[in-house]
C-alpha cells in the first residue's frame, strides 16, 4: 500500500476516534485533566506520529504525487 | 510596566522584520515569495502563526469560561487532524505546481488550471470579500486587548494604531522573508507566553488538581461534554479547518517552501503546536469559573485578562498583551501580503498590457498594502464590535469552497463550468445562512446541531460535480501541466 493511501486511511481512523461519545458523560481523570480533554490531546500526539510514520515525500518527483 | 513590556516587544518585532531586510535578494520574487526558499522550520513556524489568532489565547478561553472542555474537541483537536492532512495532500502538490508553473497567487493558479479569466475575476472578489472582515477582527483585537489590560488607561484606537503602524513597517520593507521571521518569533512568543501564564495562575491557585477539584464542585457540566455541545455539531464543526485549503495567506505560505521536504516538520509539528497553544487557554478557560465566576456572553471572553489582573498583574499582563499581540499579528501581516500581493498580481499585473518589471511590483505591492492597512484601521474606528461575529462566517466561505481546489487537482473532468457553479453556489447560499443566522447566537441548521458551513460545503461540491460532468472535458494539453 503506497504512503498516501496508509496516511489517508490512518487519518480516517483518527476522525472517527475523533467523535468519542463514549465519554461524552465521563467525568474521570486521566493524566490529572478530564478524560474528554485527554483523549483529544493524546488525538493530536496520534497524528504527530501517523505523519512522522507513515508520509512520505519525494523529493525527486516534480510531477505533482506527494 | 505592562505598556513598558508591550512596547519593547514591538520594537523587537520592528527590529527582526528589518534585519531580515538584509538577507533579501531585491527582487519581485523575493518580496512576494521570499525567493521559494524557507527551510522547515520557519515554514512550521510561519504556517501555524498565521493560522493561529488572538482567539486561540483570549477566545479560546472564553468559550470554555461558557461551553467547557468540549472546546479543545471541537476547535483544537479536529484542526490537528484536519488540517495536516490538507498541508499533505493539498499543500504540498500545490507547492509543486506552484514551482513548476511559477505561481505567485491562487488566483493565477485556478485561472491556468481552469482557463478562466472569468473564474480568476470571480475568485478574486470572493478571496478578498472573506478576508477584510479577518483583517478587521485581528486590529480591533489589538486595540480591545490593549485596552482591557490596562484597564482602560490606553484608548483601543491606540491599540490599534500601534498593531497596523508596526505590521505596516515590516511587511512592506521586509516582503515575504520579513513576515516569515517575524512570525516565527511571534509564534514562540505566544506559545510560550501562553504556557507561561497557565503555570503561573495555576500555581497560584494550588495545582491543576485542586483547581480542577473546585469546578468539579461548582460547575461539574463543565468538565465533560454533555448537552452543551451536541455531536452533529462536533462533527460537523469539522468542516471548518477545511477553510486552511483556500486562504490565500496559507497558499503563500505553501508556495515559499524550499524543498518538498520542508513540509515534514509541518506535517508532524502542527498537531503538537496546536496542543500546546489550546490545552492552556481550555484549562484556564473552565478553572476560571470558579475563581471568577458569573461572567455571561461577550463579557466571557476577557476571562483570561480578569484573572491576570487577579493573580498577576504588571509583569504577567505586558507579557500576555505581548502574546496577544504576537497571534495578531502573525495573522495580519500575512493576511495584508496576501492581499497586496492579489491585487499587484491578479489585477494590475494581469489586466495591464505593458509588462512589469519585478522592482515596479514590488513598488505596487507594497502601495496596496500601506493603503489596506490604513483603511482597515479607519474602519476599525467606526466598525461595531458585533463584527467579532464575522469570523466564524470568514472560516465558513473559504472552507466551503475547498471541493474546488480538491477538483483542481484530484479530479481531471472538472471544468471552468463546474468551478464556476461551485463558487456561485457557495456565495449564494453563504448569504443565504448569514442572514438567517446573524441575530441567532449558536445557530445551527434547524437546529439540529448541523454546522451551515456543512450544508454549504456539501452543496458546492455537487454543483462542481453536476456541472462539471454535462460540459467538455478539459483540453489534454492543458491537463498535462497538472496532473
Amino acid at each position: 500500500m503506497n504512503s498516501r493511501r496508509l496516511v489517508l486511511i490512518a487519518l480516517i481512523v483518527l476522525f472517527v476516534l475523533h467523535h468519542d461519545l463514549w465519554w461524552w458523560d465521563a467525568d474521570d481523570r486521566l493524566f490529572g485533566m478530564p478524560i474528554g480533554l485527554t483523549w483529544h490531546i493524546l488525538l493530536c500526539l496520534a497524528v504527530a506520529l501517523t505523519m512522522a510514520l507513515f508520509a512520505r515525500i519525494d523529493e525527486s518527483d516534480p510531477g505533482g504525487e506527494p | 510596566m505592562t505598556l513598558a513590556i508591550i512596547i519593547g516587544y514591538l520594537a523587537l518585532v520592528l527590529a527582526v522584520g528589518l534585519l531580515s531586510r538584509r538577507l533579501s535578494t531585491g527582487t519581485g520574487e523575493d518580496w512576494f515569495l521570499a525567493t521559494r526558499n524557507i527551510g522547515p522550520f520557519v515554514l512550521l513556524m510561519t504556517l501555524f502563526g498565521t493560522h493561529m489568532t488572538a482567539f486561540s489565547l483570549l477566545g479560546a478561553s472564553g468559550e470554555a469560561y461558557r461551553t467547557g472542555i468540549g472546546v479543545f474537541a471541537l476547535m483544537a483537536s479536529a484542526s490537528a487532524i484536519v488540517v495536516p492532512a490538507i498541508f499533505y495532500f493539498i499543500g504540498l502538490r500545490l507547492w509543486r505546481l506552484g514551482k513548476k508553473n511559477g505561481y505567485v497567487t491562487q488566483v493565477q493558479f485556478f485561472r491556468d488550471r481552469f482557463q478562466s479569466d472569468r473564474l480568476g475575476l470571480l475568485l478574486f472578489v470572493i478571496l478578498v470579500a472573506l478576508l477584510i472582515p479577518y483583517l478587521l477582527i485581528g486590529v480591533m483585537a489589538g486595540g480591545l486587548t490593549l485596552n482591557e489590560i490596562t484597564n482602560g488607561s490606553v484608548p483601543q484606537w491606540a491599540g490599534s494604531l500601534m498593531v497596523c503602524a508596526v505590521v505596516m513597517a515590516y511587511v512592506t520593507f521586509g516582503g515575504l522573508r520579513g513576515t516569515a521571521w517575524v512570525n516565527t518569533l511571534q509564534t514562540i512568543v505566544f506559545m510560550v507566553l501562553g504556557g507561561v501564564t497557565f503555570f503561573w495562575i495555576v500555581s497560584r491557585l494550588g495545582g491543576l488538581e485542586a483547581a480542577l477539584d473546585r469546578v468539579a464542585v461548582d460547575n461539574p457540566d463543565l468538565l465533560i461534554r454533555g448537552a452543551r455541545i451536541q455531536p452533529l455539531k462536533l462533527l460537523t464543526y469539522a468542516a471548518i479547518p477545511m477553510s486552511v485549503g483556500m486562504f490565500p495567506h496559507i497558499f503563500m505560505h505553501w508556495l515559499t517552501a524550499k524543498r518538498a521536504q520542508s513540509f515534514r516538520l509541518s506535517l508532524v509539528g502542527y498537531p503538537i503546536c496546536v496542543a500546546i497553544v489550546w490545552v492552556p487557554s481550555v484549562l484556564l478557560g473552565v478553572i476560571s469559573t470558579s475563581d471568577i465566576p458569573g461572567l455571561s456572553g461577550p463579557a466571557a471572553n476577557s476571562v483570561m485578562v480578569l484573572m491576570i489582573d487577579k493573580h498577576a498583574p504588571e509583569l504577567l499582563a505586558g507579557l500576555l498583551a505581548a502574546g496577544v499581540f504576537a497571534a495578531i499579528m502573525s495573522s495580519l501581516d500575512s493576511q495584508t501580503l496576501s492581499l497586496g500581493t492579489m491585487f499587484t498580481q491578479d489585477i494590475v499585473r494581469h489586466y495591464r498590457k505593458a509588462e512589469m518589471d519585478g522592482a515596479a511590483q514590488v513598488r505596487v505591492g507594497r502601495l496596496f498594502v500601506l493603503a489596506l492597512i490604513v483603511v482597515t484601521f479607519l474602519i476599525s474606528l467606526v466598525a461595531p464590535r458585533s463584527i467579532f461575529k464575522l469570523g466564524i462566517w470568514s472560516f465558513t466561505g473559504y472552507a466551503s469552497l475547498l471541493p474546488l481546489v480538491v477538483a483542481a487537482i484530484y479530479w481531471k473532468r472538472a471544468t471552468s463550468g463546474g468551478a464556476i457553479a461551485s463558487v456561485l453556489t457557495v456565495a449564494v447560499l453563504w448569504v443565504f445562512f448569514f442572514v438567517r443566522a446573524w441575530a441567532v447566537p449558536g445557530y445551527t441548521v434547524g437546529g439540529t446541531g448541523i454546522m451551515p458551513v456543512a450544508v454549504i460545503l456539501a452543496a458546492g461540491a455537487l454543483a462542481l460535480i453536476l456541472v462539471s460532468l454535462v460540459g467538455r472535458p478539459p483540453e489534454r494539453a492543458v491537463l498535462e501541466r497538472f496532473f
